[in-house]
Formats: C-alpha cells, sequence, structure tokens
C-alpha cells in the first residue's frame, strides 16, 4: 500500500466509521457482523476513485446504502443457511429498520452540528420535554434567553437537517 | 417594544410545546393577529415530527458500544492482501499487453504460475493475528507462502511462553491435514513456507489453530482467485 493510499483510507476512516458503525451496530446488533461491514464498505469507497474530491452528505449516503445491503445480503444467507432447521427467525428482517435507522442517525448528526448552547436547550426542551422555565433553572440562564436560543437552535437544526436532506 | 418584538423569538419554544401554560396563551393570543409569527411557526412545524423520528441522543450513545480500538488497523490489513490480489492482476495484464506488443504468444507469459493467488484469511476467534497465504503451484503439488502478522501492543501468549500454531488445509473431498506449525512473535510480521502434495485447485479451505485447539483464522478457497 502506498502513502496516499493509507492516508486515503485514514481519512475516510476518520471521516465514516463512527456513522458506519453506529448504524452497521444498530442493523445488526452483532460487534462481529458490525466491524465486518465496516471494514468492507470503507474498502469499497477506498478503491473507488477521486472519492474524497466527492461532497462528504454524498459519500455517507452512499457508504450508508453500501452498508445497508451488505447487511440485508448476509441476513439473508443467514435466513437460507437456517430455513430448514428453523421455521421463523425472531428477528425482523434488517431491511425493514435500515430507513428508520438511516434517519436517525442523519437527525442525530444534524444535532451534533449545531453548537452547544443550541443543542442543549432543544434536546432538553424536545427529548427531555423540559419547559422554557426549567431549563433556565437547570442551565442558570434567563428564560429570555431560553426561547432566544430556542429560535435560532431550531433553525440552525432546520438546516442541518435540509443539509443532509433529511428535510427540504 | 413593539408588540411583535416581545414575541419574536417566542416560536420555537411554543413550536416544541416548551412555553410555560401562560406564556403559551399569551403568544397564541398575539399569533392570531401577527402574520410573522404564523410565518416563523409554520417555517418550523416540520421539526418535531422529524425529531420523533430519533431517540434521545444520549440514550441512544449509551446503547451502541464504541467500535473496536483497532478497527483501522484491521481495515488496513484487509486493504493490503485486497491491494496485492489487484496487484497481481494489473501486472499481468500489463506483461500481456507488452506480449502483444511484442507478438509473443500469451500462454507463454500466463504459465509461470509463480507467485499464484493469495488468500487472506478471515478472522475467526478474537485475536489479532492475521495471515495471508500464497498459493504457488509446483510439480509435486502446492508451496505455500504464509504471511503472518502479530501487531504490536498484543499479547501472543501466557505465562508459558508465546502460543504455537498450526495451518491445516482442507481438500475437496473433505479430509483436513496439517502442514505447518511454528510460534508467535508479538510485534512482528513473520514469512514462513509449507507445503503440500494437493494441487491448488482441490485446496477447499484453509484455517490457522493454536496448538491449544482455538480456531483462529478460516477461508474457504476463493474459487475467483484460481482463475486469475
Amino acid at each position: 500500500m502506498t502513502s496516499s493510499d493509507d492516508a486515503t483510507l485514514r481519512l475516510l476512516h476518520e471521516r465514516y466509521a463512527q456513522p458506519l458503525w453506529r448504524y452497521a451496530f444498530s442493523l445488526t446488533r452483532d460487534s462481529h457482523q458490525a466491524e465486518d461491514i465496516v471494514q468492507e464498505t470503507l474498502l469499497k469507497a477506498w478503491n473507488s476513485p477521486r472519492i474524497l474530491d466527492e461532497p462528504v452528505e454524498e459519500v455517507r449516503g452512499w457508504m450508508f446504502t453500501v452498508a445497508r445491503n451488505l447487511v440485508i445480503d448476509q441476513s439473508r444467507s443467514a435466513r437460507s443457511r437456517h430455513e430448514r432447521s428453523i421455521e421463523r427467525l425472531p428477528d425482523q428482517p434488517a431491511e425493514d429498520h435500515a430507513d428508520q435507522i438511516f434517519d436517525e442517525i442523519l437527525i442525530h448528526d444534524a444535532l451534533a452540528a449545531l453548537s452547544e448552547p443550541h443543542r442543549q436547550v432543544v434536546v432538553l426542551a424536545y427529548y427531555g420535554a423540559y419547559s422554557t422555565q426549567q431549563i433556565a433553572t437547570e442551565l442558570g440562564i434567563a428564560d429570555g434567553t431560553v426561547k432566544s436560543r430556542l429560535h435560532y437552535g431550531m433553525r440552525a437544526l432546520k438546516l442541518a437537517l435540509q443539509e443532509r436532506g433529511v428535510t427540504r | 417594544m413593539s408588540e411583535h418584538e416581545k414575541f419574536a423569538q417566542w416560536d420555537a419554544a411554543y413550536v416544541l410545546g416548551a412555553l410555560e401554560p401562560a406564556d403559551r396563551r399569551l403568544f397564541e393570543e398575539h399569533l392570531e393577529n401577527c402574520e410573522r409569527c404564523q410565518g416563523a411557526v409554520s417555517e418550523l412545524s416540520a421539526l418535531p415530527g422529524l425529531l420523533s423520528r430519533a431517540h434521545d441522543p444520549e440514550e441512544v450513545t449509551a446503547l451502541v458500544p464504541q467500535p473496536p480500538a483497532d478497527l483501522f488497523e484491521k481495515t488496513a490489513r484487509r486493504a493490503v492482501s485486497a491491494r496485492r490480489r489487484r496487484g497481481t492482476r494489473l501486472v499481468l495484464l500489463a506483461a500481456a499487453a507488452v506480449a502483444v506488443i511484442l507478438g509473443i504468444g500469451l500462454p507463454f507469459l500466463l504459465r509461470p504460475a509463480a507467485p499464484g493467488p493469495v488468500l487472506a484469511l478471515q478472522q475467526v476467534a478474537e485475536q489479532s493475528l492475521s495471515a495471508d497465504v500464497g498459493f504457488e503451484s509446483v510439480a509435486w503439488g502446492t508451496r505455500l507462502n504464509i504471511d503472518c502478522d502479530y501487531p504490536a501492543g498484543y499479547e501472543f501468549g501466557d505465562a508459558n511462553g508465546p502460543w504455537s500454531y498450526a495451518l491445516l488445509v482442507t481438500d475437496t473431498k473433505g479430509s483436513t491435514m496439517q502442514v505447518a506449525t511454528w510460534k508467535a512473535v508479538p510485534g512482528k510480521k513473520i514469512t514462513l513456507q509449507a507445503a503440500t502434495s494437493l494441487p491448488v485447485d482441490q485446496i477447499a479451505e484453509v484455517t490457522v489453530k493454536t496448538l491449544a485447539g482455538l480456531t483462529v483464522l478460516q477461508s474457504p478457497m476463493d474459487k475467483n482467485l484460481l482463475d486469475q
């Protein structure tokens, strides 16, 4: 492997291994399988010329598709290996969850792209079901500041979701 | 402060249901007559539905384990053996092109089998050892060139010293024979050779076990490699 090959692989790993891992693990619930899928997806990307020139969002979408297909292939071949001995597998097929998990990862990624003060108030208000007063007490800031951070934070979130193709 | 200015930043808190009941009533009263706030609210109205498609990020982080620390190293090792396979094919293609230009017959070029296909063995057990096996067809059977990588920072042994390993070859009829044994050399890449009387196209599977009997690496023969 030449040093530029090595650098490309390292960069791909830095940019995409974490979200790919979360995606693959959420789909398979199996560390070994997830690891194999992440490796194979990264290698496919590494073998594609000029992959690093493409926009990060597009490459990520492409990689998630590759990873998802690998998961589906594996679950199909596992099913065909088992179909004689087990009538019905207890697990849902991977296909059912893939879109949902894909969305979830993009939404989490969009939240993570917000500034910390914005992310904090949005997460507390939505997932914590806190009121502005409760957030103000929790963080030791004025109620007006909470409303203002939510106002800008939610607009930043909308933009981040649009950039990731979750909404238009 | 105009009435609108007072409420201009309440839109998101309202959409998220985060306004205190008294604030919510005030905002709704204002909203009835303020087109700007109506527009601001409708801009954000899709977001709670989208957020509902994801769990609380902090909860999810707690559920998904961290990827293995050596994920990059393992990927890089797979990359090396993938490229090596492709490299062999490219060299052969290039040589074939030159041969055509020089008017040399292709069968002549294709006949020498060395170095032959290389198989990157798949990890079966939780061990950091990786190995590639090259198959070289010779008159008496197949020479196996084994590259083993014992990455630094891992134990490949115990109080009794370094572990010993064996390479086993299974033929297409299902019988297995041991063709080599060796000791681990932590932190080093080692190369060793083994031999079998089997022709390469009768090798069905290659396995590395510890002498204690644990299967560490195993791969079926890749038929595509033989066609190269």
